[in-house]
């Protein structure tokens, strides 16, 4: 036999048993690891392989309304954040203590960063903000283990000192300290966010899409601001500061309908880039922040109670006696400036500007003329509707910006008698531009109080825009009297005898309405200091635009219209350029001469600032090249047809590319016909089938036609 | 020498099993790696040399079967110097490859780098069953019993030199396995084991010492009654003696004077819980790549301990918390489960095979796995303190996978060639075997 045999095979059984034996107890130990401990060790495993991971906060930028930027990030030059890393620190107070040394740290703030840091879920912590370029190399050559240096983030305004005042500026910190800056700091401002990332064993932050998308993480605001306009109104306004040598000027240019604030201005301004260099006047947001007395531009309002309120004693027609320019009320005389009225209906009341037939007016709001609290508390009562507020009574403010003044209008119980003789033709009562503008917006909407405001959404990362929701559109008052009003507003313009005939633009009815307060220092109105002011909207029939301007104390000039009006009027031209708005009736020669200058400075404008990406079509006619901004907004539910008739070819072009609408045209000229009418429901069509047009033949005998040319 | 009927007699069982443990291997490589820089190349990945390597040692182990193991037993001498040589060229600077702080690694002309030691363990095992076998039973003297316990040194001493700590040791237990298989009587096992028995009293307790005495004294009273010559006896108390002694008064220092990376593993076994100088990182990953496995596992490739390399060595010495942690409980048991029956089955192969050669053999190779999974498999679990030894089959290696196939083709070697009439005392009856015609002569 083998030897086979001889080996014992009790022996071989022994091991056998034997590994048998061990192999169990390993099993036996990894039951009790993977299965007994397994949740602990899971425990211990997710802190190693994940990490709290601290990005940097990001702030959202601030655009106009076609998306262009108005703040952006940028990093602080030579402005460094040092920070400790508690995991790299092998002794954190020593670590606090050596760069506490090179960085004049004071021993309690030392002490406060170590008391920090020896908490056990605290990872990291800043040490010091606004570390120069120096001090930065000196910690770099001390090679101090932990320490990591992180450029500080900053602010940048591309756009340097437009809108200003409105945009704010941020401090050191990073923080919003004046303007949409310091209001929309929540909402701007991404705080350090601490978030859970996974690592590999080399501490290599492993890629994550998740990961870049929060990096990125911020709100943009879009404003309603549109940055040429605003241009425009800082240019022009920053020409007659100068030119009247006047305190400060301001002015708002609203969109009638939504209460857009698409520009709003004050000089003198500053560059927010540089906002430390300026001086404290400048950064002071005036347009807001102070208030005056406004004066002739708020006899319309009174003038709205009266018709509004006693139909049937006033109409435009109503005669009343402005008692030859001068009218003792109340133990103060009252004054017609310029002219000396003798009898004079409303319409002309208002059209040649009559402090005593104002007055007169208001004094028909009561039973009779001495039941001046009747007076007092219809004309409050109207005045409020209008949004004219009060900063005592605790009103809120009108837009969201911060700082503002509401005004001054006491509740009528406190109305002394002589109050009768002054806020009717806007003394008395202080206000500031921006109530002014919606006031004058509700007058333009025919009655429709809309509040201005400047947000008009919000941009998330990925460009998907979010609409900010708007209080819908109040009716204060009703809107045949409106129209009467506005009837005499235009004649302020056209009327031979109107105050207000320098802002004349041929072509269009013109609303508007001038104003020279007195402006009164400590309680006493001070002799040759005055507010001259023009506010108006346009076109009359269809307002779109109300502009506000207003001018403290001009030194070189007096009246409103003389000094507010000529600014009032370029602006109103920069705007009819720029958005395209059509002459509602036969223009004269002299339109079409004037318009391409205002092409030409847009064209400045243009080179100034980086190609905006709102072109959407280009359109030719009687008043040139003009562009219209892609993102402008939707006057029109996009969901019904707008009715077309007797528009223009180009407008009922724009009226239908804003809503998202397409058609095919037919013929040139005015829309004659529309496939689909006017009210219909869209239900997601976009094509909105044929609309036909014909030539209209103009006063002066030439065939207008207009051509379209659609541009990418 | 070569069988026609090969293919009927192989080993299909041991077979199965190795294929099984290799397909594991690559598997579990490959989850391991889905991290890696190279992964975007399949065919530099290492699961994909694994499986090349895997290849080339199947080929090796067909070769293998072909050869009668008696006539490797006969050329042993001869194949243990090519041994031995390979371990020499690892401290030829010219052939050398030091990596990692060991030179285990030759490079010759334009072969792949081979690590010798992994081959050395074979040819040891070859050697010491000739040289055991030719005993028969016959243990009287010093030299007897120092012949065998020599050969198994002198590779382990070189491999210790490199060093290579685990490899070296492995040698212990292959040596003293095979010659308790070979019959060697248990007083002589008791006589070699009592140096590092002795070991285990080391203590200034006097309790301690009390009961140190008391194995001593036993040690000493089984080798007197199983009449164990003086020849033997007393050199190795006196061995023992001298160790405890100067371990007692020598320790400290000898502890002082011991490498640092030592110290620290052994420190870091002691405590296993407090990591005081941080060693323990390799362990406790280990365990957290295990325990977070949980019973079902992460899923292949999806351990996150191994893929985002918190694992050291993930790939070769703790690659089986890669597996606990990809494939759960279930995953680690079964391996274990898979390599004991191969086990068993090696050791059954021992039972049955022809000659007293083929048994050692066969013994040797089981306790060369049996050592590899338990050191390994013990490390990573915390269980043995931190000693670099790949787990067999599992660990990525091309000279590790060849060694590894071709310790199971002298395993499958062993039984194909073994004596049919035992069949039926083999605990395990292969398909092969019953299908084996029972009238084809043993040789022919």
């Amino acid at each position: 036999m083998t030897d086979a045999e001889h080996t014992s095979g009790f022996r071989i059984l022994l091991l056998m048993l034997g590994s048998i034996a061990i192999i169990s107890g390993l099993m036996l130990r990894l039951y009790y690891l993977q299965v007994i401990k397994a949740d602990s060790m899971k425990d211990r495993s997710k802190p190693q392989r994940t990490y709290y991971l601290s990005l940097p906060p990001t702030r959202g930028m601030l655009l106009d309304r076609n998306w262009r930027t108005l703040a952006a990030n940028a990093k602080q030059t030579g402005n460094y954040i040092v920070m400790l890393d508690k995991k790299r620190s092998k002794n954190v107070s020593e670590t606090v203590r050596n760069v506490g040394a090179i960085l004049n740290l004071e021993e309690t703030e030392m002490e406060r960063h170590i008391t920090a840091l020896t908490q056990p879920d605290v990872k990291a912590r800043d040490l010091k903000r606004n570390v120069s370029e120096e001090m930065k190399t000196r910690l770099i050559e001390a090679d101090i283990p932990g320490i990591v240096l992180r450029d500080q983030p900053g602010r940048f305004y591309p756009e340097g000192r437009l809108a200003c005042h409105l945009i704010g500026f941020t401090g050191k910190d990073n923080k919003g300290w004046a303007g949409l800056e310091y209001v929309l700091d929540d909402k701007l401002e991404v705080a350090e966010r601490v978030i859970l990332a996974e690592k590999d064993q080399s501490r290599r932050m492993l890629a994550d899409e998740d990961l870049t998308t929060l990096m990125n993480q911020r709100v943009d605001v879009v404003l309603t601001i549109d940055s040429y306009i605003q241009y425009v109104v800082e240019r022009e306004l920053q020409k007659v500061w100068e030119e009247c040598e006047a305190e400060d000027a301001n002015a708002v240019v609203l969109h009638a309908k939504t209460g857009e604030i698409l520009a709003m201005a004050t000089v003198p301004n500053y560059d927010p880039n540089t906002y430390q260099d300026s001086p404290l006047e400048a950064r002071k947001n005036r347009l807001l922040a102070e208030t005056f007395e406004p004066g002739s531009i708020l006899k319309p309002f009174t003038i709205i109670a009266a018709l509004d309120k006693k139909k049937d004693v006033v109409t435009p027609n109503t005669i009343f006696d402005c008692e030859n320019g001068s009218y003792y009320f109340a133990g103060n005389t009252i004054r017609d400036d310029i002219h000396r009225f003798g009898k004079l209906s409303v319409r002309d009341i208002l059209v040649r500007s009559s402090n005593i037939g104002t007055v007169k007016i208001a004094q028909t709001l009561g039973n009779n003329a001495d039941d001046y609290k009747n007076q007092a508390a219809y004309l409050y009562d109207y005045l409020r509707r209008f949004g004219f507020k009060d900063k005592q009574s605790g009103d809120p403010n009108t837009t969201e910006l911060p700082y503002e003044h509401s005004g001054i209008l006491p509740p009528p119980n406190k109305w002394h008698k002589s109050r009768i003789g002054a806020v009717p033709f806007g003394q008395a009562i202080a206000t500031n531009t921006m109530i002014l503008a919606g006031a004058y917006a509700a007058v333009a909407n025919r009655g429709l109080y809309v509040s201005p405001h400047a947000i008009k959404g919000y941009r998330d990362v990925d460009g998907i825009f979010y609409p900010r929701e708007q209080a819908p559109p109040v009716r204060i008052v009703s809107q045949s009297v409106i129209e009467q009003v506005v009837d005499m507003m235009v004649a302020v313009t056209e009327d031979p005898e109107g105050t207000g005939t320098r802002v004349r633009i041929p072509g269009f009815h013109i609303a508007g309405k001038t104003g020279t307060a007195q402006k009164a220092i400590n309680g006493e109105y001070v002799k040759g200091k005055r507010v001259a002011s023009f506010a108006g909207f346009f076109p009359a029939e269809n307002p779109q635009f109300v502009i506000i301007v207003v001018v403290d104390e001009p030194r070189k000039k007096k009246y409103g219209a003389e000094v507010a009006g000529p600014t009032w009027k370029t602006i109103a031209e920069e705007l009819i350029a720029y958005w395209g708005i059509t002459p509602t009736y036969p223009s004269d020669p002299m339109l079409a001469a004037k318009t391409p200058r205002a092409e030409g400075k847009r064209n400045e404008r243009e080179r100034k600032t980086d190609a905006a990406s709102h072109i959407a079509l280009q359109l030719f006619g009687v008043n040139g090249a003009m562009q219209i901004p892609s993102q402008w907004h939707r006057s029109h539910s996009p969901d019904i047809m707008p009715n077309l008739l007797g528009r223009t070819l180009r407008e009922a072009y724009v009226e239908l590319a804003i809503n998202g609408l397409y058609a095919q045209f037919v013929g040139n000229g005015k829309v004659v016909m529309q496939e689909i009418a006017a009210g219909t429901e869209l239900k997601n069509r976009q094509h909105v089938g044929v609309i036909h047009c014909e030539p209209i033949l103009t006063d002066s005998g030439v065939t207008e036609t207009f051509t379209l040319l659609a541009k990418n | 020498m070569f069988r026609s009927k090969i293919l009927y007699e192989i080993d299909y069982f041991t077979l199965l099993v190795a294929i099984g443990l290799v397909t594991f291997g690559v598997f579990t490589i490959a989850g391991a790696g889905v991290n890696e820089e190279v992964a975007n190349l399949w065919y530099k990945q290492r699961w994909f040399k694994q499986i090349i390597w895997a290849l080339c040692g199947f080929a090796l182990l067909t070769l293998i079967l072909c050869i009668d193991y008696q006539l490797l037993i006969r050329f042993a001498p001869a194949i243990y110097v090519i041994g031995i040589v390979g371990l020499l060229l690892c401290f030829i600077p010219f052939f050398v490859l030091e990596r990692k702080g060991a030179s285990s690694w030759i490079h010759i002309g334009p072969l792949p780098q081979i690590q010798p030691a992994e081959f050395a363990k074979l040819t040891t095992i070859l050697m010491l069953a000739r040289i055991l076998a030719a005993k028969k039973e016959q243990w009287y003297g010093l030299i007897d019993l120092m012949k065998p316990l020599l050969i198994g040194m002198i590779p382990s001493l070189l491999i210790l030199k490199q060093p290579d700590l685990g490899s070296a040791f492995v040698f212990i237990p292959i040596t003293l396995i095979m010659m308790f298989v070979a019959g060697m009587p248990y007083a002589y096992l008791l006589l070699l084991c009592s140096p590092a028995l002795c070991l285990l009293g080391i203590s200034h307790d006097p309790l301690f010492i009390l009961i140190w005495l008391a194995l001593v004294g036993s040690i000493l009273l089984v080798a007197i009654l199983h009449q164990v010559p003086w020849s033997i006896t007393v050199p190795f108390v006196l061995i023992s003696l001298g160790a405890y002694f100067i371990v007692f008064e020598y320790g400290q220092t000898i502890w002082e004077h011991a490498p640092q990376h030592a110290k620290l593993r052994i420190e870091g076994y002691m405590q296993p819980d407090m990591d005081p100088n941080a060693t323990n990182y390799n362990i406790n990953q280990s365990k957290i790549a295990l325990g977070s496995g949980g019973f079902w596992g992460k899923g292949l490739g999806k351990g996150t301990q191994s893929t985002l390399k918190f694992l050291p060595e993930y790939q070769h010495d703790f690659i089986f918390p890669v597996v606990g942690e990809q494939s759960g409980f279930i995953g680690a048991v079964s391996l274990l489960a898979l390599f004991l029956l191969l086990l068993i089955r090696g050791m059954d192969t021992a039972v049955e095979a022809k000659t007293l050669q083929g048994a050692l053999v066969a013994a040797g190779i089981v306790a060369l796995f049996f050592s590899h999974i338990l050191i390994n498999v013990g490390m990573v679990t915390g269980l043995l303190p931190v000693t670099g030894l790949p787990l067999t089959f599992i660990s990525y290696g091309g000279s590790f996978m060849l060694a590894n196939l071709m310790g199971v083709a002298l395993m499958i070697n062993v039984r194909m060639r073994g004596p049919h009439e035992m069949l039926k005392d083999s605990i395990f009856i292969s398909r092969s075997q019953m299908a084996l015609p029972a009238h084809i002569p043993d040789d022919f």
